[in-house]
Parts: C-alpha cells; sequence; structure tokens
C-alpha cells in the first residue's frame, strides 16, 4: 500500500505534518491536500499534529532562512506534487546540509529549485502587470488570475509601496482577497467584500489617458507584436487594462472560429 | 489644450529615448508613496515590444536647438506643448498608484536657455518629492550647457540622470547637432562620476546613441562606449535604429530602421559588460562591423575554433562564458554543481541549460554531444545561422537582472 499523508492545504499545516513525519521516521510516498481522489492502492492517512506550533518553530530554528525561501516559493506553486518533492527536497537538506543547492543533478532538489523560481518570476511579472482601480471609497482595488498562488508575495510588495493607502488584491481563480489597511495586510474569503462595486468618478478619465499614453509611446516603425507577447503573456491580458480591447478581441476570434459558421 | 493632448504630444516626443530601465537604486518609502526595486520591474510592453517602466515624457518639446535628425528642433512645424509641474506630478501620482509605472522619466527640449530649462525640471521634481512625498524612481534628463550647481541639485532629487551622446563622433555631432558639443556631456558625466552616492543618483547614469544617422562602423560605436563605461562609470549605453522622421540633405535616406544592427550592439554591449569581451576582441579594423547573420559571441567563437571545445567540468567561469548560449545563470549554475558531482549531458539538460548552441562547443567528461565529426566549423555556423533566424529578436528589451 502506498502511505498518503493528507493535510488542509495551509503552509503551517503542511510545514507541522512535515516535521512530525521526520520525528516519527514514518514511510512517506507522497503527501498532499484533503481533495486528493483516492486511488486502488492507496492508504490515506489524516495525522493529527497536536504540537502544531511547536513545529514550526523547529522547522524555523532547523533550517536556514534562504532554504525557508525556497520551500516557501515552491509550495505557492501549482504543481500537483509539490509537497512530497519539497518532503524529499527536506530530506535531502539532513544529508548534505548547507551544500544541498549545489545537487542541482538530484531530481528533487532540481525541482524544488525551478519550483521556487518559477513562483518568484511569476510574482515578479504580477508587480508590474497587477493594475489598480480606484472606488468610490478611495480604496484601490487590482484583479489578478495568476497560475500560482502569488497573493502574499504581492501584497508584501504593495505593503511597502502604497502604505498610505487602502487597497485590496483578488485572486478571482482561488477567491482570496488581501486587504490593507494601511496597518496590516489581512486574508479574507469572499462574503467578507461587499459586492458592487462602484468607480471612483475620475477613474474613467485616468484610465483613458494611460491608455492612450500606451498607444503614443509605441514606434510604429519598430512594429513587433511577437515580441510584445513574449514579455507580456496573453494569459494575463484580461486583468491589464491596456490589453483588455485585444484580450476581447482575440477572444471573440476564437468564439468565432469555434463555432464553424453555425452563428449565421 | 486638454491634459490628454499635452500628453500626447509630450508622450510622442519622448518616445524615441530607448531608455526605460527602473533598476539599480533601493530608495525607500520615505512614509509618503512608493519605493524603488532594485531589479526594476517592467510594467507593461507596447506594441513594439519596447518595455514601459516608467512614464516617458518632456516637460516641453519646444526647442532652442535644431538639431537635424530631432522630431522637436526648431526649425520644424510641429505642434508644441508645455506642460506645468503641477500637471505632471498628478498624472504621475495618479498613474503609480494605480500600478501603471514605476515612477518617472523627465526630458526636456531646450527652452530660452539650459539654465532656465534645469531649474524648470528641478522645480517640478522638487514638488513631485517633497510636497506629494514620492519616492518612486525618477530618471531625469540633465541639460547639457546647465551649470554645475543646478546638475547637482537635480542629482540630488533623482535616481538615474542622463545625457544623451547621441552620436559616436564629434565630427557627426557637429554636422548634424551643431548646438551640442561633446564636451558638454562629457562635463555632466564627470559630474554624476564624482558625486554619486546613495543619495546622489542612486542607480548611476546611462546615455544613448543614434545608429545608422551617421557613417560610423560598429567599431567606432562600440569604441565609444567601452571608452564611456570605463571612463565615467556608466550603468548602460543604449542604441536606438535611426528612424528618419525629418528631411534633411545630411541625413541617410533609409527606409527601414537599421533594427538588426541595433540588436547586434546590443548583444555585444553585453559581452563588455558581462562577459569579459574587449571591443578589440570583438571587431578591428579589418573587420570594423558586425555579422549581420550571426550574434557576437558566435561570431567570435567560429572565429576562434582553436578555443573549443571546453571542457564543462574544468572550464574557467570566463571561459564557460565565451561558449555561445551560456551566460552568467548557466556558468554559475555550472560551477555551483559540478563541485560536487561530476556533470554529464544529461545532467546540464536537467539544470535548464539550453544545449541549442552549446553542444557545439562543449565536451562533458571528454565526450561530445553527438559524433565527432559534424563539429566542423562550416556545418556549425550553418547550424547557428538557421537558429539565429529562428529565434525572435528582442532587442533593446530590459532584461532587468543584469541592469
Amino acid at each position: 500500500m502506498n502511505q498518503i499523508f493528507l493535510y488542509d492545504g495551509d503552509f503551517t499545516s503542511f510545514i507541522a505534518l512535515v516535521i512530525e513525519l521526520f520525528k516519527r521516521k514514518i514511510k512517506v510516498d507522497k503527501i498532499t491536500t484533503t481533495e486528493y481522489q483516492k486511488g486502488l492502492f492507496d492508504e490515506c492517512i489524516y495525522l493529527e499534529v497536536k504540537k502544531k506550533e511547536e513545529n514550526v518553530d523547529l522547522f524555523q530554528k532547523v533550517f536556514p532562512k534562504s532554504l525557508i525561501h525556497t520551500i516557501y516559493y515552491a509550495f505557492l506553486s501549482d504543481d500537483k506534487e509539490k509537497e512530497t518533492t519539497i518532503y524529499q527536497f527536506m530530506q535531502k537538506y539532513f544529508i548534505y546540509k548547507n551544500q544541498v543547492f549545489h545537487y542541482r543533478t538530484i531530481d528533487c532538489i532540481n525541482r524544488v529549485i525551478r519550483l521556487a523560481r518559477k513562483v518568484g518570476s511569476e510574482a515578479h511579472k504580477l508587480k508590474g502587470f497587477l493594475r489598480f482601480k480606484e472606488l468610490d471609497n478611495k480604496i484601490y482595488y487590482g484583479v489578478i488570475n495568476p497560475t500560482n498562488n502569488v497573493i502574499e508575495i504581492l501584497a508584501k510588495h504593495f505593503q511597502r509601496r502604497l502604505r498610505n493607502e487602502y487597497w485590496i488584491i483578488h485572486d478571482e481563480k482561488r477567491s482570496i482577497y488581501a486587504f490593507y489597511n494601511k496597518k496590516e495586510i489581512m486574508y479574507v474569503k469572499e462574503e467578507q467584500i461587499p459586492r458592487n462595486l462602484i468607480l471612483n468618478q475620475k477613474e474613467e478619465f485616468i484610465e483613458d489617458l494611460w491608455k492612450n499614453y500606451f498607444k503614443t509611446i509605441a514606434i510604429k516603425e519598430r512594429k513587433n507584436l511577437r515580441c510584445q507577447q513574449n514579455f507580456m503573456p496573453k494569459k494575463y491580458w484580461k486583468n491589464i487594462i491596456e490589453m483588455e480591447d485585444n484580450y476581447e478581441e482575440s477572444n471573440s476570434r476564437k468564439r468565432v472560429m469555434g463555432s464553424n459558421g453555425t452563428n449565421s | 489644450m486638454t491634459i490628454k493632448e499635452k500628453l500626447t504630444i509630450l508622450s510622442d516626443s519622448a518616445k524615441y529615448d530607448a531608455s526605460c530601465s527602473s533598476s539599480g537604486s533601493i530608495r525607500k518609502n520615505s512614509g509618503g508613496l512608493g519605493n524603488a526595486a532594485q531589479c526594476g520591474i517592467c510594467h507593461s510592453f507596447s506594441s513594439d515590444g519596447r518595455c514601459i517602466s516608467l512614464l516617458k515624457i518632456l516637460m516641453t518639446n519646444c526647442c532652442i536647438f535644431d538639431c537635424k535628425y530631432c522630431i522637436n528642433r526648431k526649425s520644424n512645424n510641429v505642434k508644441r506643448a508645455i506642460f506645468e509641474p503641477e500637471e505632471i506630478c498628478e498624472i504621475t501620482i495618479n498613474f503609480y498608484k494605480r500600478n501603471y509605472i514605476e515612477g518617472l522619466f523627465l526630458s526636456s527640449g531646450i527652452l530660452k536657455n539650459p539654465d532656465y530649462t534645469m531649474e524648470k525640471l528641478i522645480e517640478t521634481i522638487t514638488l513631485l518629492r517633497k510636497k506629494y512625498h514620492f519616492s518612486g524612481y525618477i530618471h531625469a534628463k540633465a541639460i547639457p550647457g546647465a551649470s554645475p550647481i543646478l546638475l547637482k541639485k537635480l542629482g540630488n532629487l533623482v535616481d538615474r540622470l542622463s545625457a544623451n551622446i547621441e552620436l559616436p563622433t564629434n565630427d557627426s555631432l557637429k554636422l548634424l547637432a551643431p548646438n551640442k558639443h561633446e564636451n558638454k556631456i562629457y562635463s555632466i558625466m564627470k559630474t554624476v562620476k564624482e558625486n554619486r552616492n546613495r543619495n546622489f543618483t542612486p542607480a548611476g547614469q546611462s546615455t544613448q546613441m543614434i545608429i545608422g544617422g551617421s557613417p560610423e562602423t560598429d567599431l567606432e560605436i562600440l569604441g565609444k562606449s567601452e571608452y564611456l563605461y570605463n571612463r565615467y562609470d556608466l550603468k548602460r549605453v543604449f542604441y536606438s535604429a535611426y528612424i528618419p522622421v525629418n528631411k534633411d540633405t545630411l541625413l541617410p535616406k533609409l527606409q527601414i530602421p537599421p533594427l538588426k544592427r541595433e540588436n547586434r550592439l546590443y548583444q555585444a554591449d553585453w559581452l563588455l559588460r558581462f562577459y569579459g569581451y574587449k571591443v578589440n576582441h570583438l571587431l578591428d579594423k579589418e573587420n570594423p562591423n558586425f555579422n549581420i547573420l550571426l550574434d557576437p559571441k558566435a561570431d567570435w567563437a567560429l572565429r576562434h575554433m582553436e578555443e573549443y571545445p571546453k571542457e564543462v567540468n574544468k572550464a574557467a567561469y570566463y571561459d564557460l562564458l565565451k561558449v555561445p548560449g551560456i551566460g552568467p545563470r548557466s556558468a554559475k549554475k555550472i560551477i555551483s554543481s559540478r563541485k560536487y558531482t561530476s556533470l554529464e549531458w544529461n545532467d546540464l539538460k536537467k539544470m535548464g541549460i539550453s544545449l541549442k548552441r552549446a553542444k557545439y562547443f562543449l565536451l562533458c567528461n571528454g565526450k561530445y554531444f553527438t559524433n565527432q565529426n559534424i563539429f566542423k566549423k562550416n556545418i556549425i555556423e550553418a547550424n547557428l545561422i538557421l537558429e539565429d533566424k529562428i529565434s525572435t529578436t528582442s532587442s533593446n528589451v530590459q532584461l532587468s537582472l543584469f541592469q
């Protein structure tokens, strides 16, 4: 039987579980969230960790900062096997200690580094591509649909940058909101945010100004749409106001092609 | 005139400046709005594939100079506009809070005289820093010929200063930009270099050259860049393919801007700054221009086949960097990994090192990538040229990691 350990999807729970598994020296085939579809040869175990905080403290003591950073970023990835890979990576740390990053030829080490890199790179892109709209109550509201779960990285970035503003970052895909009240960031669920967001009066004017700037600044003799798309992938266009028109255009083209002429 | 009309005129006339980088500064949020990001952040990409990081505008496109290549020259009959300092601040702040931009790039035509123009720039940026408490990134143009006291004032307010050298030789400058003098540009660069510290232009200085507007060779252009990097500690030299905006008998009649040439110069510029190459390695009097078909590094490698292949497990850092397809990141990965294990071809692949080009110039534990017989200069050259054609060319896009 495969021993599969389940947890609730939260980073702290995951860390607490892994440390518990190390402590008890239990054989692990896979770690994944409770949403896992059980297979024929699987034995699913939900291990209750009594001293969660103690385990997390231990984790912070045992592992160096750079390693924790890499593990945290890899954990934010949307990779299906990430938990098991991170678990194996941590096992390797006990063997290679601080040299662990040099062993790129070992699969789980290489994979964790790459997952962390991917997450970091998407977060970096969205630090640029995220667009806020000003609501009539002076709150700045931005929507994202990232591949990886980067909202916490973004929130920390904007906490430093827009520290005297109220803002909300909304991960539409995961239904998570990061809300900043000029003091701290709070992560809240769908229900706690009022619907019917009303835009500030001058919002349309500013957006128009920006879209116009975006067009003017391009040099037409150098037009290179492929290059533009390489750097600003289509999957983000939906939430980038200056690309909204292109997004709708490319979508409607897809619809027409998909409908195969039946709309006549 | 509405704000929108002004912004259209004053961004349209600023767009030929290639620089848009926002990196190299660690300015912190001082309790107001904004901070700088060390690695720089691209916020958007315009339809020409160039990064938009800063709000790039002129304070005014009115100008007393008459540079032949410039759209804003005195003798041109174009719509003119002037931004008030408050207007610039309002747009910057509103764009910044919505995360459209990383900061402001403020340049200007020469209004009345250099000192007057510089004072107006200082007034605007002071307002932005002091009244609007803006701690985001600011790049300002230094106006040649303005007093050093004003230059020092401006330097204390901004993250980066730049003065464009425009043309690689003084002769061309005299011919095409009769009001500009090389010495005035150098004197700005010297002042910036001598005063630079964490409060004075923390992100350093840059400049720009127009490519293809005058008869200089790549050797002369890159030679000038090397001189500027060494002499004035410039962070970047930008290259801007000449785009004919004016009709003038002194200017070349180009149909399409020399984008490929510009691309090759950027590649070579990278080799100077991060790969340990010197201009006289890459070009000489017999070969004063780059091969348009091949990137400068591959071209160099093919002319020095006796230096290859390099052994992955032994080659020093700068030798690895001489392998086409291997950059600083891959070289560092190799050096770090081979400390504890000897690397095979498969390991390189797993580590995400691109072998498309590198495979012709490397050995792993004495083994070629495939059959040794195909390692002939002409076969490799044909393959690399094909490769170069297929890959997208993205000439002057900001690669924030290395800036």
